[in-house]
């Protein structure tokens, strides 16, 4: 018992006291389609990254992928990233590039089987979307997708690119 | 007590000072309580909490869970570990989860939809100074608690304990979307077995039952612009201690003989093929961890072949996202079941995506029972072929799914077909009573979506019709009308039930949404029952973008939910609520 408040007054206290620049949980590397290692913190480089947690199985993210697209398309050139993290399991991780390459999306998606790089944002569930401004500070964070939703992130990654 | 403290505030201090700068933290905190009639109640909590430091990486999670929703009650640091990243080396020591290729050598994952959690707690090291090739080990101990895999389950709450140390070699980069990687594990695996000795039809805990397996696997995988392949070999060799175990029976001695199995061999296998608008990808699996015979299979604990708890291997069936599809999904047999997976992708734009998927498993083996006196024999019948079989001796399983979903403008829709067919039971023991018996199951099921949305307004009707058959069939020798055993008659039961169920959604974003939920049932075949309702509400509201509620209040329907291919028993809720906070900071 003492343990465990000792290092909780600890956390608190470094919290406290704590600054950081940047989000260090954007250091890490992922697998892509091809299966090459990539790190995540490379397309937050000078650019707004919106980062989308979806699998082949959820239905609500199916639906905002296809906004998110149009998002990209949108402002790819002034300066947006979307990176696109797949959370399928290995059971059907088969089926994520054939669903990518059908439906023609050009976003950069990286693989998250083990769902370590969502617990990093202290989630669990998905669609789960992020955004980062250029200095990699997390701005906006919203689990679920409700229609409507691609308009807000839209207003905000206008005032970001800006 | 004073002295802890005071420790804990120069640490404090010190640290503070050197590392704030670079210090980082979040954290979340997820809560979840529902009570209802009879026995439904929960209440649990789970808080995480990240911390960053340069390239180090330390993360905690506490559960409180006492009644939980699903599982066993548990008060503790559930989850803990210390990670460093860097470009030449990783690691991370306490509890891993991680996969080597496709799961079929290893898979330590958590899940918490089924409450199953296989993660090791120990440490895992990789090193990549060079492009051409890649290493890493690992080690530790793992339990894997309440196995819900062989459901129906009369079987009483069990851990299987296991520890092991493995490595793995991945050569890429020398011919560019070419892969091949060895890897080699050692496991030694602890678990419960049970005897009926003294309480026939109760299962009780006797002893442990140590396996040693050894497992090296092969994977090569090739990745380019119009085709992908995946394939990954494991085998396998068994030491079970004890080799025999003996026990006292009605007074008398009795062994049961652990030293059947020594070798295994599974296989999977992927392709895709992407052209432009189609895709179409094929997966198939020949999994052979333990082909056994039904007493064997009934006697679930006495199977030292069985797969270790670390392995986790493709389900090749599609995962269903809907409620009553996924209520009677096949069950997977990891350690024996054949078969393949075909699924067709073509998107000509938003308006339409279309979809066709056709899935078939059998078992490897069928067996009959040859039984004399008290002494089981069975005869094996090995399938001949690397497809599965459609016999139903051989336990055949297979399931279609077409649908199309797609925009109009501002209207979502979505309409999909289910069918499937398996056989979940079969009996070839013949006596006096009975020369054989099965039973079957179909099920259709016709799941669709509406969603029109304005702005900020999204309106959706969702449905699913569902009619789920079940045929008993059960040979006997015909005495009604002559003596000979060898005149036979068939006697067919066959259960009817449908079952409907309707949503409706409103949703203003990113406030709030609320839905309204109706499920109907009813059994029409052999004699018609009662119609049973289930009504509830659903009220989700994002309080702000890092706090989200979650309200249900009504009754809904329990049944089997199935994820990754693990299913559990859902409770049903009876006039009740579950409410859950999620918060982020």
């Amino acid at each position: 018992m003492r343990k465990i408040l000792s290092i909780l007054v600890f956390i608190l206290l470094v919290f406290t006291f704590s600054y950081a620049a940047g989000n260090p949980a954007l250091n890490m590397r992922l697998k892509d389609l091809k299966g090459k290692s990539l790190s995540v913190k490379k397309f937050n480089k000078d650019n707004v990254l919106l980062i989308s947690f979806w699998a082949t199985w959820c239905s609500p993210c199916k639906k905002e992928m296809l906004h998110l697209q149009k998002l990209y398309e949108k402002y790819q050139d002034k300066g947006l990233t979307v990176l696109s993290i797949n959370e399928d399991s290995q059971r059907s991780m088969s089926k994520v590039k054939s669903y990518i390459k059908s439906h023609k999306y050009t976003f950069p998606i990286l693989l998250d089987p083990e769902g370590s790089f969502l617990k990093r944002f202290t989630n669990e569930a998905i669609p789960f979307t992020l955004i980062f401004n250029k200095k990699g500070e997390k701005i906006y964070s919203h689990l679920g997708y409700m229609p409507g939703d691609e308009k807000e992130i839209e207003k905000i990654i206008l005032k970001l690119i800006k | 007590m004073k002295s802890s403290i005071k420790f804990a505030f120069v640490a404090i201090l010190l640290c503070s000072t050197i590392f704030a700068q670079d210090i980082y933290l979040s954290g979340s905190s997820q809560t979840k309580y529902g009570q209802g009639k009879g026995d439904y109640q929960f209440i649990e909590n789970l808080s995480s909490l990240n911390m960053y430091w340069e390239n180090f990486y330390i993360y905690l999670q506490y559960e409180y869970s006492n009644p939980p929703e699903f599982g066993l009650p548990y008060t503790g640091i559930r989850k803990r570990w210390l990670e460093y990243d860097g470009e030449v080396f990783w690691f991370r020591v306490g509890h891993l989860q991680t996969m080597w290729g496709r799961g079929l050598a290893l898979n330590l994952f958590d899940d918490q939809l089924t409450d199953y959690d296989n993660t090791l707690d120990g440490f895992h090291f990789k090193y990549n100074k060079f492009d051409y090739f890649k290493s890493e080990i690992i080690g530790g101990k793992g339990k894997v608690r309440n196995i819900y895999t062989d459901i129906p389950s009369d079987r009483p709450n069990r851990e299987d304990k296991f520890k092991l140390f493995g490595g793995r070699l991945e050569i890429a980069n020398i011919i560019d979307p070419l892969r091949i990687s060895f890897s080699y594990i050692w496991s030694e695996n602890k678990s419960p077995f049970y005897i009926e000795a003294y309480n026939p039809g109760k299962i009780e805990i006797f002893d442990t039952l140590t396996t040693i397996q050894e497992t090296p696997s092969f994977e090569i995988s090739y990745s380019g612009s119009v085709i992908d392949f995946h394939f990954e070999n494991v085998y396998r060799h068994i030491k079970p201690n004890p080799d025999f175990y003996e026990y006292e029976h009605f007074g008398k001695m009795d062994t049961v003989n652990f030293s059947g199995k020594k070798y295994t061999n599974s296989l999977y296998g992927s392709l895709n093929i992407n052209l432009n608008m189609f895709s179409v990808m094929v997966d198939y699996k020949k999994y052979g961890f333990d082909i056994t015979n039904p007493e064997e299979r009934r006697l679930f604990s006495r199977r030292p072949g069985r797969m270790g708890a670390y392995l986790n291997p493709p389900t090749v069936y599609k995962e269903l996202e809907w409620t009553l599809a996924s209520r009677h999904a096949h069950i997977i047999d990891f350690n024996d079941e054949i078969g393949y997976q075909c699924e067709l992708q073509f998107s000509p734009g938003d308006y339409l995506s279309l979809m066709v998927n056709y899935s078939k498993s059998s078992r490897n083996a069928a067996w009959s029972d040859t039984s004399s006196g008290m002494e089981s024999i069975f005869q094996k019948e090995k399938i001949e072929s690397i497809f599965p079989s459609s016999e139903e001796p051989f336990m055949p399983a297979w399931e279609l799914i077409v649908g199309a979903e797609g925009w109009w403008n501002d209207l979502f829709y979505k309409l999909y077909f289910i069918n499937n067919a398996m056989t979940k039971e079969y009996h070839d023991t013949p006596n006096q009573f009975t020369k054989r018996s099965l039973e079957k199951s179909k099920c259709f099921t016709m799941p669709g979506e509406i969603e029109y949305s304005l702005r900020k307004h999204g309106l959706a009707v969702a449905f699913e019709f569902q009619n789920y058959t079940v045929t008993k069939e059960t040979i006997m020798p015909d005495f009604t009308t002559t003596d000979d055993p060898d005149d036979l008659a068939t006697n067919v039961l066959e259960t009817l039930e449908y079952s409907r169920l309707l949503q409706f959604k409103y949703s203003y974003s990113p406030v709030f949404s609320i839905g309204l939920i109706r499920e109907i049932s009813r059994q029409v075949e052999p004699v018609k029952g009662d119609t049973k309702n289930w009504d509830g509400v659903e009220v989700v509201l994002n309080i702000t973008g890092n706090n989200q509620l979650t309200l249900f209040a009504g009754s809904e329907r329990g049944g089997i939910r199935c994820s990754s291919g693990i299913c559990v028993p859902v409770p049903a809720i009876e006039q009740g609520i579950r409410i859950s906070l999620n918060s982020r900071f």
